[in-house]
């Protein structure tokens, strides 16, 4: 049904996992209005199909399909699907996203979401497929009044001189390889830690507290370094 | 059934076809019932006696007979020396010894004196059958020694004869009154030692309230009373569910309590004994006393203790249920009170917004051509207003219903109260809009142990709520710090404020203050509230703040025996 309704045109290509009539309709015609070409599916046997078949490059992927475990279809299709996967959960499955995000999704959504959060991950998620971290082979991270030199490893707030500790610093930097999308709590301990660490979520807290003071004007209410709580850290870009 | 009843003859055909008895009935052996018999002619078992009817009258079993035994004789066995017939030959030998001293100083008749008091200190101290023995060998010793004809039975004259009559009827006399007098004074002290541990049972069965409890106290008697193991098992609507501590080895077979149960009466397996606990009538459960040595089976008072035990057992367990239905009933009432609140609540709540909703995009799509752009974003406002309220109420009443049902744990883990409030803060930045809002933590907050997406649901519920009473140029105030043991967070506003009696039914589900029915929300945000706080084992309280507003104080304890775990350092 959905190969007849495929846009022609130069839109990136979203495949939209869903089994929810109307939710798929309001995606397919937001998506649409906003120049991506979009792909359907129900199930998570016709989201592996089709996702073969088409190569999207993007799979918004619902997390409470019938037929399948969210969590089994990204690990299918990572075998061998390299673009961004976005999954969308409600709210009774906290447990299941974040296992979905360790297991390879890029980014999630939480239902109920709106047009503007929607469009705002899309372009991340593909802004950071497409450029792979442009920011990072350029060498210069910039965001408000924050800048990291990743050459020289120097970070400013305002134009002055903020000197991290070398875990902050590789904090900060494993954020800014994924700027734009949340990184889980096990993936920036094994990253910056270690494969041991990965269960001492508390060390993330207190060293996040520290960044923050260092670059946050009000750390209780942070602009850049965000808290996803119980899934992990996202470093806002816009 | 039939394998209670010992000494009637086998009715049952199958079983006498099959030729052999199966092996349960083999282990249950029938309470000795002829134990029961024997104690009937006691004068001292009466009041027992009457319980022990019951049960009996239970079975429609003829009345047994009087049987000659009687206690004092069963008594009077057990209290006896071990030697004692060997000791009376000793104490007619002492007698004779003495006699044989005084013979040549005294009348031989006067020597039967020093026989009879030989024979009334057996009667005395060795009961009927020595002293009587004692008697007869003292008649024969003196006939022997003393009499002339000396070292013969042969009697000269029949002088003698009234003598030795006597001396026979005093060892008679003396022993029965003496056996008597001991066997009621160890009678007695075994009543006494039986009610009070009665008494004991039932003074602490009276303040018991919980199962756990009850299961504690029996265990604790019968060990004092009867030196044994115990279980109590309650019957829970035809299936026996075992009170108090899993700790005995032993595992009872259905079957076995089955039938101590059909019995109505205590049944012996192995070196256990079943007791039923019968409440008017009806069967409440089972006293099981388990790891009891053959003699304790022989003891007719612990049966009857343990049936007392278990009759009072019985109406303690009784108490409890009958106390649980009369709450489950209460229960069921608020619960019904409070479905009804519910409903209509929900029902208003959910269908308000969604009337706006259809009737905003209702004008929409028919009239769009009329609308001017202004009208139609203001639709369009409102509609996305609406949904998000809708959103709100369906997740409070989510939220509340899964915290109430009891099956959420705090998933306690090590957080930072920073991140907690700038998580709280960025969800509700749509209703602050450009309120301010002031931002008090301490500097010193060290990580706390507390479920962050609870506490964080707690601080947006009250933020929404400061946002949705307070006006909007009067700033709201957040602050957190260590309060002793506490972690004590706070929401101040600069609304209104609430009456005393408010401030108390604030927290209650459902509750909406007078004049506020009409402002959207369904009276569940705080009590959400209560219930996050409640489940850290903490308190949240409403004050009435200096200068009018109303302060919210959570405090969560912080869990002192858990420290706030190291940190990896790192090198400069």
């Amino acid at each position: 049904m959905s190969e007849a309704e495929v846009d022609t045109g130069n839109g990136p290509l979203v495949l939209v996992v869903e089994d929810e009539q109307q939710m798929r309709r309001f995606l397919r015609v937001t998506l649409r209005v906003h120049d991506y070409r979009v792909l359907e599916a129900v199930t998570g046997a016709e989201a592996l199909i089709t996702a073969a078949a088409r190569h999207p490059d993007l799979v918004i992927l619902d997390l409470g399909l019938p037929d399948a475990d969210g969590m089994d279809v990204v690990h299918k299709l990572r075998t061998w699907f390299k673009n961004p996967i976005l999954v969308v959960s409600a709210r009774h499955q906290e447990h299941d996203k974040v296992k979905a995000l360790d297991g390879g999704a890029d980014d999630y959504l939480t239902k109920p979401f709106g047009t503007s959060e929607l469009l705002a991950r899309l372009r991340v998620a593909l802004r950071n497929k497409n450029r792979a971290s442009a920011a990072v082979e350029q060498g210069t991270f910039v965001v408000g009044d924050l800048r990291v030199d990743l050459v020289r490893r120097e970070v400013t707030v305002g134009g002055a001189a903020v000197k991290l500790t070398p875990i902050e610093y590789r904090l900060l930097h494993t954020l800014i390889r994924s700027a734009g999308t949340v990184v889980t709590g096990r993936k920036l301990l094994t990253e910056v830690w270690g494969e041991s660490h990965v269960d001492e979520a508390h060390y993330l807290r207190v060293y996040m507290s520290a960044l923050r003071r260092k670059l946050e004007k009000d750390p209780a209410r942070p602009r850049w370094l965000v808290t996803e709580q119980n899934v992990g850290y996202r470093l806002q870009t816009d | 059934m039939r394998i209670l009843s010992r000494g009637q003859p086998q009715q049952s055909g199958k079983d006498a076809a099959s030729g052999e008895e199966p092996p349960l009935a083999a282990a249950i052996r029938p309470w000795q019932r002829g134990m029961w018999v024997r104690l009937r002619g006691g004068a001292l078992c009466r009041m027992l006696r009457r319980v022990d009817q019951k049960s009996l009258d239970g079975h429609s079993e003829p009345a047994p007979p009087r049987s000659g035994f009687s206690l004092a004789r069963s008594v009077e066995q057990r209290q006896q020396p071990r030697f004692s017939h060997l000791l009376a030959v000793l104490l007619v030998a002492v007698a004779t010894g003495i006699s044989a001293l005084l013979f040549p100083l005294d009348d031989p008749e006067n020597l039967v004196m020093v026989y009879l008091l030989a024979v009334v200190l057996a009667a005395l101290y060795l009961g009927r059958g020595p002293s009587s023995l004692a008697a007869l060998l003292g008649i024969a010793a003196f006939v022997w020694f003393f009499v002339p004809h000396y070292n013969s039975f042969e009697l000269a004259d029949l002088y003698y004869l009234p003598t030795f009559a006597i001396m026979l009827a005093v060892a008679l006399v003396v022993s029965t009154l003496t056996s008597r007098l001991r066997a009621s004074a160890i009678l007695t002290e075994e009543r006494e030692r039986r009610s009070i541990a009665l008494y004991e049972l039932s003074r602490e069965l009276a303040a018991v309230d919980r199962r756990s409890d009850l299961a504690a106290v029996v265990d604790r008697h019968v060990r004092l009373a009867f030196s044994c193991d115990s279980a109590l098992l309650e019957l829970v609507s035809g299936t026996f569910v075992r009170l108090g501590l899993e700790k005995h080895s032993a595992s009872l077979e259905v079957a076995v309590l089955q039938q101590a149960l059909a019995a109505r009466q205590a049944v012996q397996w192995g070196s256990s004994v079943l007791q039923p606990m019968v409440v008017v009538g009806e069967p409440v459960g089972l006293l099981a006393c388990e790891g009891l040595d053959l003699q304790w089976f022989r003891s007719a008072s612990n049966l009857q203790l343990l049936e007392s035990f278990a009759n009072n057992i019985g109406v303690a367990l009784h108490r409890l249920v009958v106390g649980e239905q009369v709450i489950k009933a209460r229960q069921h009432v608020e619960d019904e009170r409070l479905r009804n609140v519910m409903l209509s609540s929900v029902s208003h709540d959910l269908r308000t917004p969604l009337a706006s909703i259809t009737g905003a995009v209702t004008t929409l799509i028919e009239s769009s051509k009329v609308l001017d752009d202004a009208t139609r974003l203001d639709l369009m406002q409102s509609i996305r207003e609406d949904a998000d309220a809708l959103e709100r109420q369906v997740r409070n009443l989510l939220d509340l219903t899964k915290l109430e049902s009891g099956s959420v744990l705090a998933q306690r883990d090590w957080h930072s109260v920073e991140e907690v409030v700038g998580c709280a803060m960025r969800r509700v930045e749509s209703v602050l809009l450009d309120r301010e809002v002031t931002i008090a933590l301490s500097p010193d907050l060290p990580l706390v142990s507390i479920d962050a997406m609870l506490v964080e649901q707690m601080l947006v519920n009250l933020l929404e709520n400061a946002a949705k009473y307070a006006p909007q140029d009067r700033p709201v105030e957040v602050d957190a710090r260590i309060d002793g043991d506490e972690l004590r967070i706070a929401v101040r506003d600069r609304g209104k404020g609430l009456d005393a009696e408010e401030r108390e039914r604030v927290f209650a589900k459902f509750y909406r203050g007078p004049g506020q029915q009409q402002r959207p929300g369904a009276g569940l945000g705080l009590a959400i509230c209560r219930a996050v706080a409640e489940l850290h084992g903490g308190t949240i309280q409403c004050n009435a703040r200096d200068g009018g507003g109303a302060e919210f104080v959570a405090r969560l304890p912080l869990l002192a025996s858990t420290v706030v775990p190291p940190i990896g350092g790192e090198p400069s």
